[in-house]
């Protein structure tokens, strides 16, 4: 019986295990006529409005170009300012506070009108402007969570990560309303370069956003709470960006009640992973109507939006002294096995120029 | 009273409350005369002196006439004329029966019919009777005859009882020989039959039982309790039902699945451990959403459309380790009915099914005590007698299986636990043949925790007690007094902050139950139930210092309803069953009541008012729901059913999740939120082969769901005070086909059943408003039992399910975010399928015996669950791939071969 039960216990342990794996799925007819209208106003110095308009993805990844007639931002007053057009799938125009023409303010809303050169015509709700209140304080704490060992052993290990929490007002300034809140997330942070050649090393201010897979958002009406305090709002993993200094910042953006509605079922959607107990995903409700063809859907959202930007500065030290990504060690010293290394303004949004608010 | 025949005084003793078919009346013809004359006689002395006088004989009952003097003058009269003359006056009158009979009975029962079985049970106790003294009769005697009723007929009741359990024994037939009297034994063993007076033939038989056959003379209403013992079990005759062997096509009830424990513990289980509900899921029109899933849907209904009942009491959870095991210890249940759709008037409150669970009483004789250890979970059961009348059972199970959890090379699996406990314990006293009084309890408790992502705390606390009378022989009462606690918390450590949700629910439940059964064959069920609800529905707290940050109030509700229902055998090949429930429900302050804008979509951001209520009645609604079915005989092993039933639901449960979670909330209905309702339809060709050994059947179903609501998309379920804004109203529709056949014994057995099915809804705001599937819509399923037992001690069990893969939303297209977040774009709702499911388990068993003389038995089971380690897609999602592409992937909760070994004592 002892050798049986030995049997039994080697086929278990060799079999048991759940999984995951890859499978086909057809995509629907017509998908890939599909629109995403991507907008966004943001009251500042100067007033920046941005979109992005393209075709939607089919499910093989592959998208096609659309081509745009006219793009026109209007507000309440009636005034309109069209956007010019570009090569590319993306608007951007900035707009002077000082504009008479184009008036902004906070509380007046706004709309935006596409005409595609098919001849679809498609117009968003009119969408508010609300003021965001100053963020009082981010904080920093290190925690512990559990991840893969990305090893041939594998199994867990316990790994200590940069948590960074806001505490701000909860109310929409000027008012007595509770606001709807959405952050965005970018760093900059301090790197040195160790050229191969044995030219003098640089150091340069990389700035990216690292919000790429997160949406947060935070709707304090539902606690009804007048200020929203340590409500943690990012987790980052720990490594080289951290081993020279480093600035986490926090765009704060308040939301109507309808913006916030659509970002927080964008959060649900990207967010979705393998689990039993997923809640069923849903289509996004764009506030994109055409008005000619209830039934042509488009997706993406327009707002409009003011920002308060925080920064906390990450130094070394507190995060355990990460080291340093360069440089990176090769078997021939001329080589350059990290461009960064080589030349750390090889990156994106990288300067030799220490932002103005550096310490 | 003892019955003698006095051959000279010609006087018979004999019970009186009858009445004689041979029809008498004022002008009975009498030819013999004779002259008499006697005064201040007793009636013996002048029935003496008339008999030997002439060639009658008189019957009469001596007890009616104690004490009672008589004076005859016949002068060359008739004998009618000198008993006219005799009686006159008195509260007698006379009856004759055949050619020289003559019965001196009360005046009151002259009118009465008294059948040819009751002169011939006289006679044949006249004939039994010697002297004064009966002759000894070496069968059993039921009734007494002081009883027999003029109808010729008796009741005769009892109990039938496995001789090694104590337990009363379920389905077993009772037939009485050369009669077309019969009867199968109810929940208890008990069973009750309308059969003719005099000498019978009583036989009992009962699969792997050995078969009773006994004399019986019936005098008038009586009992019979009689003990069945098992017999060794031969090569042809293998136990796979307990049930009557020709019930699916004799009962009048359609769409009933009935499984007794043992059934259940011969399918293969997934990690040794034996399942009611996974038993049920290879029953026709019986499927789930997956599995790990929690619940079953029955015939397109939906997980909460169930009504699940430990005898009496409500259970609002089954799963223990979130839907993998259930919560029923099939060690000490008795068996599980599963009423599909056409439900009995004395259950309700849910549209689609009843799942009713009997649990069993302890052992009333000796003590025993048996033991099971599985790779997950062991269990402990003792039970015996306390008193001479009161006996006790209790079960106790609990899981260790998180070892198995490090093994399985998934860290998050690894950084998982996952453990359950149960505790079932019941004490039945038997205040005599007629009454009984049991206390039963029951505690369960889960504790899962998935990588530290989220976490599931839920139990239930529930006791019960039932009182059973039998006022007579014909009229049974059983009072129900439970109550019950779930309490369940969701702990959620990836939202910023960890949060913890909870909701609770309890209730207070009392149902009487009046069984009356004038006559073998009708059947009268009647009685009222009411339930008073107390939910806690929501609320919110931090997990860190669980400092508390939303909680709802508490919603109350209380659900009433009288019922009956009537068995009416309309002819030897037609019986029909109908029945009516009403039933009400009424919402209970305090409660704030939002008032929305009737013109526009019910949304937080449409209301225009509020309604306060401190207290009393918030809303109420009244359910009229009538049923029946009826059976057509077509041959002895075949017939014809069809059934309806209109069926309301006053409380729902609220997920939109694939399958509910330990904390989906029960949902009261309110103002805003009605009850759901349904017209359910069947109909069954049922067919038995072999001397009953095979079950066929064919049946068809149809169910429209005049009320439901489903979910928008993004639905706030969590503690939400204004629920209602996020459901839809609509309406559903379910239609099918269900094969099934079963051999149910011989070395081979086994059953196989093919289900074709269809499950849409039409819900305003969903899909263009236009019908889609629901979650659990799966066209196509099978399943195909197979066992082989060549002995007693081996048992191997090979069990195969196929179903379609059931609906889900896939992701179909996407775009990039200015932050470069690539958003998914979902297909309409469950407008795809994932892939078909395919199983194939199996199980040996090994060691069981019968040898009475041991004082232990010992077996051991070896499965193998999903042998072939079929991949399983659970849900469909999506993933990101390198540059972002997009790729669809499915889940498959168990992906691999499961084994498992049990080991079970049970010390006799």
């Amino acid at each position: 019986m002892m050798r049986l039960i030995k049997v039994f216990i080697i086929i278990f342990l060799t079999g048991a295990s759940s999984c995951i794996s890859d499978i086909d799925l057809q995509a629907p007819p017509d998908v890939d006529n599909l629109l995403a209208i991507q907008a966004q106003l943001t009251k500042g110095t100067p007033h920046v409005f941005f979109a992005s308009i393209g075709k939607v993805f089919d499910f093989g990844g592959r998208s096609a170009p659309i081509r745009v007639r006219r793009v026109t931002l209007a507000n309440e007053l009636g005034q309109e300012l069209v956007i010019p057009n570009t090569d590319t799938e993306e608007y951007r125009l900035e707009i002077s506070p000082d504009s008479d023409e184009f008036v902004i303010e906070d509380f007046m809303t706004f709309n935006l009108v596409v005409e595609t050169s098919d001849g679809r015509v498609y117009t968003s709700t009119f969408e508010q402007l609300l003021p965001v209140s100053q963020v009082d304080e981010l904080t920093i704490d290190i925690v512990t969570e559990f991840e893969e060992q990305e090893t041939i052993i594998g199994g867990l290990v316990e790994v200590e990560k940069i948590q960074f929490s806001v505490t701000t007002p909860a109310t929409v300034p000027n008012t007595n309303d509770l606001g709807r809140f959405r952050w965005t997330f970018e760093e900059v942070f301090q790197q040195t370069d160790t050229p191969p050649d044995g030219s003098e090393s640089k150091t340069c201010y990389v700035t990216q956003g690292i919000g790429a897979t997160v949406e947060t958002t935070f709707d304090p009406t539902i606690s009804g709470v007048s200020t929203i305090e340590n409500l943690p709002i990012f987790v980052n993993n720990i490594f080289f960006n951290y081993a020279e200094g480093n600035y986490f910042i926090a765009l704060q953006q308040s939301l109507t009640p309808t913006a916030f509605t659509y970002f927080n079922s964008v959060s649900e959607v990207i967010s979705r992973e393998a689990s039993i107990f997923n809640s069923p995903a849903g289509r996004l409700q764009s506030n994109f109507t055409n008005l000619d063809d209830p039934d042509d859907e488009v997706f993406g959202y327009f707002f409009a939006t003011s920002i308060d930007t925080a920064r906390i500065f990450v130094s070394p030290e507190t995060v355990g002294s990460p080291g340093r990504l360069c440089p990176v060690m090769s078997m021939r010293p001329t080589d350059c096995p990290s461009a960064a290394c080589c030349d750390c303004l090889d990156q994106e949004r990288s300067t030799l120029e220490r932002p103005r608010w550096w310490l | 009273m003892k019955l003698i025949k006095r051959t000279t005084y010609l006087v018979f003793f004999f019970a009186i409350n009858v009445a004689i078919s041979y029809s008498q009346d004022a002008d009975l013809q009498i030819d013999t005369t004779f002259t008499l004359t006697l005064s201040d006689k007793s009636i013996a002395e002048i029935a003496d002196n008339i008999e030997q006088l002439t060639d009658k004989q008189i019957f009469f009952k001596s007890d009616d006439h104690q004490g009672l003097k008589y004076s005859m003058e016949a002068n060359n009269i008739g004998l009618n004329e000198a008993l006219d003359q005799m009686l006159a006056g008195t509260k007698f009158s006379y009856l004759e029966y055949g050619d020289n009979s003559i019965v001196i009975v009360p005046t009151y029962l002259v009118s009465e019919n008294f059948s040819a079985s009751y002169f011939q049970l006289l006679e044949e106790i006249s004939e039994d009777s010697d002297g004064g003294n009966v002759k000894r009769y070496d069968g059993i005697t039921v009734g007494n005859v002081d009883n027999l009723k003029p109808s010729g007929t008796a009741n005769v009741s009892g109990v039938v009882i496995d001789g090694q359990t104590g337990e009363g024994i379920i389905g077993a037939t009772i037939q009485w020989l050369n009669t077309s009297s019969t009867g199968v034994t109810d929940v208890d063993g008990s069973f009750i039959t309308t059969v003719e007076v005099g000498e019978q033939i009583l036989q009992i038989q009962y699969i792997g039982y050995q078969t009773i056959t006994k004399k019986v003379k019936i005098l008038s209403d009586g009992k019979v309790d009689l003990t069945m013992e098992k017999e060794a079990v031969s090569l042809e005759e293998i136990v796979i039902s307990e049930r009557s062997a020709s019930e699916r096509v004799e009962s009048t009830q359609i769409s009933v699945e009935r499984i007794s424990a043992k059934e259940i513990k011969k399918l293969p289980s997934f990690l040794g451990e034996p399942d009611v509900i996974q038993s049920l899921l290879i029953q026709p029109g019986v499927s789930n959403v997956g599995e790990g899933s929690i619940g079953f849907n029955v015939r397109g209904g939906d997980v909460d459309q169930n009504l699940i009942i430990q005898d009496e009491a409500l259970i609002f959870n089954t799963s223990h380790a979130l839907g993998f095991f259930s919560t029923f210890n099939t060690d000490l249940i008795k068996g599980v009915d599963l009423y599909k759709g056409i439900i009995p008037a004395q259950y309700g409150g849910r549209l689609a099914s009843v799942m009713d669970v009997e649990m069993r009483d302890g052992n009333p004789d000796e003590y025993k005590l048996s033991a099971g250890i599985g790779m997950v979970s062991g269990k402990l059961t003792f039970e015996g007698p306390i008193t001479e009348k009161t006996s006790f059972i209790t079960g106790l199970r609990a899981s260790y299986g998180n070892w198995i959890l490090g093994l399985i090379d998934v860290p998050e699996v690894q950084n998982s636990n996952a453990s359950f406990n149960d505790f079932n314990g019941r004490i039945t006293h038997r205040f005599s043949d007629k009454s009984s009084l049991i206390l039963a309890g029951y505690l369960a408790n889960d504790d899962f925790n998935f990588n530290n992502e989220f976490g599931f705390d839920y139990s239930t606390k529930l006791g019960q007690l039932i009182y059973k009378n039998a006022f007579s022989n014909n009229i049974l009462s059983e009072t129900t007094f439970s109550y019950s606690t779930y309490e369940s918390t969701q702990s959620d450590f990836e939202i910023i902050p960890a949060t913890n949700f909870q909701n609770d629910i309890e209730y207070f439940k009392f149902k009487e139950l009046i069984t009356i059964n004038p006559s073998g064959k009708f059947r009268i069920n009647t009685g009222f139930s009411s339930i008073l609800y107390n939910s806690e529905p929501g609320r919110r707290e931090l997990i860190d210092d669980e400092v508390l940050l939303d909680e709802l109030d508490t919603e109350r509700g209380l659900e009433s309803a009288v019922f009956a229902d009537l068995k009416i055998p309309v002819s030897d090949k037609i019986s029909v069953s109908a029945g009516l429930r009403v039933s009400a429900y009424q919402q209970l302050g305090p409660a704030e009541v939002l008032t929305y804008d009737p013109e526009l979509p019910r949304r937080i951001e449409n209301v225009i008012g509020s309604e306060s209520f401190d207290g009393g009645v918030v809303a109420s609604y009244f359910g009229i729901e009538p049923r029946a079915s009826v059976r057509f005989g077509i041959t002895d092993n075949s017939s014809i059913k069809a059934g309806y039933s209109r069926t309301t639901q006053y409380i729902n449960q609220i997920f939109n999740t694939d399958s509910p979670t330990p904390t989906s909330q029960w949902q009261l209905s309110t103002t805003h939120i009605e009850p759901t309702r349904s017209h359910n339809l069947s109909m069954g060709y049922f067919m038995n082969l072999a001397d009953n050994n095979y079950e066929t059947s064919l049946s068809i179903f149809g169910r429209r769901i005049d009320k439901l609501f489903d979910y928008r998309d993004f639905a706030d379920l969590l503690v939400n005070d204004h629920l209602e804004t996020e459901l839809l109203d609509g309406e559903g529709r379910a239609y099918g086909v269900e094969l099934s056949i079963k051999k149910k014994t011989g070395v081979i057995n086994g059953s196989f059943s093919y289900t074709f099915s269809r499950s849409q809804r039409l819900v305003e705001g969903i899909n263009r408003n236009d019908w889609y599937s629901s979650n659990f819509d799966k066209p196509h399923e099978g399943s195909l039992v197979l066992n082989y037992q060549p002995n007693q001690r081996n048992n191997v069990s090979l069990n195969f399910t196929y179903a379609q893969g059931r609906p889900t939303t896939p992701p179909v297209a996407g775009f990039v975010t200015p932050e470069n977040v690539f958003v998914p774009i979902f297909a309409e709702r469950n407008q795809e399928r994932i892939p078909d499911f395919q199983r194939l388990d199996i199980s040996y068993t090994f060691g069981e015996g019968y040898k009475k003389d041991r004082k232990f038995r010992l077996s051991w089971t070896l499965s193998v669950y999903n042998i072939l380690g079929r991949e399983n897609a659970f849900s469909v999602f999506f993933s990101r791939g390198a540059f972002n592409v997009p790729r669809a992937q499915q889940l498959s909760v168990l992906g691999n071969a499961f084994p498992a070994l049990t080991f079970q004592i049970e010390l006799l």
